[in-house]
């Protein structure tokens, strides 16, 4: 039986909640100038092989002679201790700090949602253990944890060598220790939500009526945490990359010869007196990120909580 | 409450328990062992006393039994001898914790202070610019990585400026009081700094809410000034959310800032930890980090009971 | 009421500290510093304070300071006594090859103690300490790890007091190089107490108490020691020579960078360089930056930085190829450009300044048309992309591994990397913490291609843990031994045991030669540049400036600081 369509009433337009809530968003002025800058950071970040080619530049290449040199026409913001241009460097290691950040973020939350569905939905003992598990991840010292997940030797755990030696390695296990121990927060964020929906009279219409669990997650659940899920992720990315950064200041994170800005303010620091400048540009760049992500993470979260005051 | 709280521990301690085992696993998969740091460059090593070194330091057990061992010894109270200081564990960790205490306890009272303070100021009129000065140095400080700012703070303080000295490690026991703790203020305002971060948003909202509510309309229109109105009614109010957040940290404090102990050279117990896991010493690796754990999950069983204790309209299941 | 007891007690504990932080601040900054002190920053800290077990360069250094050994080398690369008379030689009959039964030679040493070495506690250094090291070393249960074995002996006789007499079963060069002895009457006890390694570790005064003077024997004693943190040292009461510095304290930090930083806030005083320091081309920075605080002596060095290959890799099992790779490095341009040629390219296995060097060895200079050629000639032709593949299809990709969290060894790799790009060898570099590098990929041969790190021939040890056959760590042996590249000659294996034998110096040197030909000519290892011995030290501060095999420390009474 198909149901009529509705009635439009005096010219006012039906709008969809996204609408809604995109132009709260729009007037955050934090939020939106974040969202532009990292548009043009990611803009900036994934054109470095255009702008090398178009430059003429390898980012590999070293020339000993050409060691610290300053600004100049073909090196836009000099050169490195072994002759790298500065920028492309750069360019590259955002591609790769920000891969980090978002990949990592994304498999978390994939963790995070499975705990948070599975603890919320299934109640009591499963809720009691699963959530006594994210205390227990939550209390773990996530910085020393870090780095035994970082150091520990990939070949006793029974890897091919192919992999071990492979050098996209390094690059990998960041992406997956940083997620294995970042899930927590959106966990609690989702089985909250999952409490709320999963006890709603609808739902419990469409169970008694047969509908399976995955149907009712999908179809349910997941649509309603969404909203806490894209804030609680945005605010996810901005840790992650400074996780990164910090690994890698440890010694643990992304070996070079691959840039990421983390292992680039690492090298800087036994720098600092020589060229100091090098230090400067990736914690720059990494603050900046960060905070970009921090501020557009909460303009999200005034746009998406209807009760905000400012509105 | 108190059944409540027996269930939450015993549910913390099987966890722990789990999470020990996995632990222990990890840190058998690190590369390397006291023997490999023996042969590097060390041309006269025989295959006898490889052999032999291999045996004392126990690699040769299957990884459960040796588990089982440490667990056993844990349980009757033995916490376990360093392998890489051959000392027992409690004088390895001992004094690294009183190092992190002095730290942790200086960062908790001023950061719980300043950021109270200024999340109350800002939270007298949101948006308003002494709200936006706040609220851009706490974001500010929340994206900053710490061994930057740390870095930062040397280069001006201690090498330029030559405030303050670089590295706790030189402390003299027979130095004065003030001269020790002058090694420590540059650490405790690295640590302050990403705290404060951290709570003022916290408070600022919190505070934001309390003070709209109605019976603070009702004691300003009575023409209570706004200071009389914080301190007497709104503050313990807004306070109470943030006790939470800042039972944790207490709890997170004790594993140490790891970076800023390493920069700054204090020997507490997250370099205790660091030196622990990268020698491959498990005793004083897991003792650290299991104390660590207990400490915070302590914290945060605390917190939800105080929690439930101040805010009548929480009850706990 | 309860607030407001806690926001006036807030209120005036943030007054207290402002007012500390004022007076903290106006204090005088760091005094000047005083002139009979000294504080050396250190990188790793020391595992335990035993001078036998668990030794490396970092315990080394440490020990030079408080526990002598027996002998050492000078700055003239000569082997002296510091705690005997007169050094053992055959010259002067303090040893003597004899004949053994079985047909086999062997040799007698006699050690004869100087009257004025005494312990901290002023009981004399004594014959029975010889013995007592010697027991424990043999019985074998407690692992010595010390350079010089006492186990190269297989019987000490006590002559009297002062004069004991080491019997050697086969003959060899480091006859007149003997280490640390323990103190029998501290550690006699308790090792008869304590035999098994696990208990001897626990209960040894050095464990326990570190600072007891009777435990060191050398110019200073150990007076209190920090674990990760700090050692302190002062001067021991009954060694011959008053130091000129009375207190010494090895200072230890994270990484170079916070060592740099606190040399600069006055916290530090003197600092090594690499190995074990901050980094050669940092040294060049605050040379150029603090002239006016800070001499900076440089000496040519006795540590070689080296390219190893796996001979076990199929493109590099051929000769040609790996002469290929010699000439394809611009070495002058790395020693120049990143050491201002006060790191000079290695023209040989062994140091300049290494009574053995030979002058003669076969050279590569840098010629990238010559290596191109070799290539060709090992059937290496370039493909399509620039790097040269093989009849069967395969290119020619060789692995470069090197430790991490070491500046200078990146930047080299990668500027190698670079120069092998441009003859057709692909060469990407995989950078590993030093745990597994020295673990899996060295001692295990792990690695696939080549490895660049550093390596030392001392004078008293024999050339076959580096390039013989039964130096290549295998499962079979315990993975001791240092051939990681896996050569394996029979001429290198002849020419090592001649240079074992060689005694007399002019054998010795012409042995030796021979070593040096066919390494430079089989190339096993790529010799890359010599480390320079360097330090940081306050202006007009004597002591540090020559270069030793052993550690500088062993002479520390000598050093003086300007007043």
């Amino acid at each position: 039986m198909t149901v009529p369509a509705l009635p439009t009433q005096g010219g006012h337009r039906s709008r969809s909640i996204w609408i809604d809530r995109w132009s709260v968003l729009r007037r955050h002025r934090p939020a939106m100038v974040s969202l532009m800058v990292l548009v043009l950071m990611a803009v900036f970040c994934f054109s470095a092989s255009a702008y090398a080619s178009w430059m003429g530049l390898d980012v590999n290449a070293t020339d000993l002679m050409a060691r610290f040199n300053p600004p100049s026409e073909t090196n836009l913001l000099g050169t490195d201790e072994i002759g790298r241009d500065v920028l492309l460097r750069l360019m590259y290691g955002g591609q790769v700090s920000l891969t980090i950040g978002v990949l990592a973020t994304a498999f978390g939350c994939a963790i995070g949602v499975t705990v948070g569905v599975l603890a919320g939905y299934l109640g009591g003992r499963a809720d009691s253990f699963l959530m006594r598990a994210t205390d227990c991840m939550i209390a773990l010292p996530l910085v020393p944890l870090l780095v035994i997940l970082a150091a520990i030797d990939l070949g006793k755990l029974g890897l091919p060598p192919e992999i071990v030696q492979s050098p996209s390695v390094s690059f990998w296990r960041i992406v997956i220790i940083i997620s294995l121990v970042d899930w927590t927060t959106i966990a609690r964020v989702v089985r909250a939500g999952t409490l709320t929906i999963a006890h709603q009279d609808y739902v419990l219409a469409a169970r008694v009526s047969g509908g399976r669990a995955p149907y009712m997650i999908g179809i349910h659940v997941l649509p309603n945490v969404a909203t806490p899920i894209i804030v609680a992720a945005t605010l996810t990315i901005g840790r992650v990359i400074l996780l990164e950064s910090t690994l890698s200041f440890l010694g643990v994170g992304v070996m070079p010869p691959t840039p990421t800005w983390g292992n680039m303010l690492n090298n800087a620091q036994e720098l600092a007196s020589t060229a100091p400048m090098l230090a400067v540009y990736p914690g720059l760049l990494i603050f900046l990120t960060v905070i970009t992500f921090n501020f557009l993470g909460d303009g999200l979260r005034v746009a998406f909580d209807p009760r905000s005051q400012q509105r | 409450m108190g059944r409540y709280s027996l269930r939450r521990i015993a549910e913390a301690a099987l966890v722990a328990l789990i999470m020990s085992f996995l632990l222990y696993n990890l840190i058998s998969l690190l590369p390397g062992d006291p023997v490999d740091l023996m042969l590097e460059g060390n041309p006269s090593v025989t295959p006898e006393l490889v052999a032999q070194m291999r045996a004392l330091y126990g690699d040769n057990q299957p990884l459960v039994q040796r588990y089982w061992h440490w667990l056993g010894n844990l349980a009757s109270g033995d916490l376990g001898y360093s392998s890489s200081q051959f000392k027992p564990v409690m004088e390895v960790l001992g004094p690294a914790l009183l190092q992190t205490s002095k730290l942790m306890i200086w960062t908790f009272v001023i950061s719980i202070l300043t950021s109270i303070v200024l999340g109350s100021l800002a939270a007298f009129k949101p948006g308003g610019w002494i709200d936006n000065v706040i609220s851009f140095f706490a974001f500010a400080c929340v994206s900053s990585p710490a061994y930057w700012v740390a870095l930062l703070f040397l280069i001006v303080f201690s090498v330029k400026l030559q405030w303050f000295p670089a590295t706790a490690t030189a402390i003299d026991p027979d130095m004065g009081l003030l001269k020790q703790m002058s090694y420590f203020v540059l650490p405790i305002l690295t640590l302050t700094l990403f705290s404060v971060g951290q709570y003022v948003r916290y408070v600022r909202a919190s505070m934001i809410e309390t003070l709209a509510s109605d019976y603070i309309r009702t004691a300003r229109a009575k023409g209570l000034s706004r200071i009389t109105i914080v301190r007497r009614h709104a503050l313990r109010n807004a306070l109470v959310p943030v006790v939470t957040l800042m039972a944790l940290s207490f709890g997170s404090l004790m594993s140490g800032a790891l970076v800023v102990e390493t920069m700054f050279g204090v020997q507490g117990m997250g370099k205790a930890i660091y030196d622990a896991v990268m020698m491959k010493d498990f005793n004083v690796a897991m003792i650290g980090m299991l104390f660590a754990t207990l400490v915070t999950l302590f914290a945060s069983l605390v917190a939800d009971l105080a929690y439930g204790w101040l805010d009548p309209r929480i009850s706990l299941k | 009421m309860k607030i407001k007891t806690i926001s006036r007690a807030s209120c005036s504990a943030l007054m207290t500290l402002v007012l500390t932080t004022a007076g903290v601040i106006s204090a005088p900054a760091t005094a000047a510093s005083d002139p009979t002190k000294l504080v050396i920053g250190q990188l790793q800290f020391v595992p335990n304070s035993h001078p036998l077990i668990q030794v490396n360069n970092t315990k080394l250094f440490l020990m030079g300071f408080i526990q002598r050994p027996v002998t050492a080398f000078d700055a003239r690369g000569q082997s002296v006594c510091l705690l005997c008379e007169k050094k053992p030689s055959l010259e002067n009959g303090l040893a003597k090859i004899v004949d053994l039964p079985g047909g086999k030679t062997g040799m007698q040493v006699t050690l004869k103690l100087r009257a004025d070495a005494k312990w901290g506690d002023g009981t004399p250094v004594s014959s029975q300490d010889i013995a007592l090291t010697w027991k424990m070393a043999q019985e074998g249960a407690l692992g010595f790890s010390n350079y010089n074995a006492w186990t190269r002996a297989t019987k000490v006789d006590i002559v009297n007091p002062t004069t004991a007499v080491l019997h050697l079963d086969s003959v060899e060069t480091g006859y007149d190089s003997w280490d640390q002895v323990l103190p029998s009457h501290i550690e006699g006890p308790i090792y008869a107490k304590y035999k098994t390694a696990e208990e001897y570790v626990k209960q040894s005064a050095y464990n326990r108490e570190p600072t007891n003077p009777g435990l060191w024997n050398g110019a200073y004693t150990l007076t209190s020691m920090q674990m990760g943190a700090q050692i302190t040292l002062a001067p021991n009461k009954f060694w011959p020579t008053a130091p000129q510095l009375k207190t010494i304290v090895l200072s230890y930090r994270s990484n170079a960078a916070a060592l740099i930083q606190n040399l600069l806030s006055g916290d530090l005083d003197a600092l090594p360089v690499s190995p074990g320091g901050i980094s050669f081309s940092q040294m060049l920075t605050l040379r150029k930056q603090q002239a006016s605080r800070f001499d900076f002596p440089v000496q040519p060095g006795y540590n070689l930085e080296r390219l190893v290959f796996q001979t076990q890799n199929p493109a590099l099992s051929d000769v040609r190829v790996r002469r290929a790779i010699a000439h394809a490095i611009n070495r002058e341009a790395i020693s120049t450009q990143l050491f201002e040629k006060l790191q000079p390219v290695a023209t040989s296995i062994l140091a300049e300044n290494s009574s053995n060097h030979s002058n003669t060895v076969t050279r590569y200079k840098f010629d990238p048309a010559r290596a191109k050629a070799l290539l060709t000639e090992a059937g290496w032709k370039p493909g399509s992309d620039g790097i040269c593949i093989n009849p069967a299809g395969q290119k020619l990709s060789i692995e470069l591994v090197t430790t991490a969290g070491n500046q200078t060894r990146v930047q080299i790799a990668q500027v190698i990397q670079n120069q092998l790009k441009s003859v057709c060898i692909d060469a990407p570099v995989k950078q590993v913490q030093i745990g597994v590098y020295n673990g899996e990929e060295m001692r295990k041969r792990k690695f696939t291609g080549m490895g660049l790190s550093s390596i030392q021939f001392p004078p008293s040890t024999s050339p076959e843990i580096y390039l013989a056959t039964n130096g290549i760590p295998t499962e079979k042996n315990g993975f001791t031994g240092n051939n990681f590249s896996g050569y394996s000659s029979p001429a290198m294996d002849a020419a090592v045991q001649e240079a074992e034998r060689a005694l007399q110096p002019a054998a010795a040197k012409a042995a030796w030669a021979k070593v040096q030909q066919i390494a430079l000519d089989d190339l096993p290892i790529l010799p890359l540049y010599y480390y320079a011995s360097s330090w940081v030290v306050p202006k007009g501060m004597k002591g540090l400036d020559a270069p030793r095999y052993d550690q500088p420390t062993n002479w520390a009474e000598y050093w003086k600081r300007a007043p």
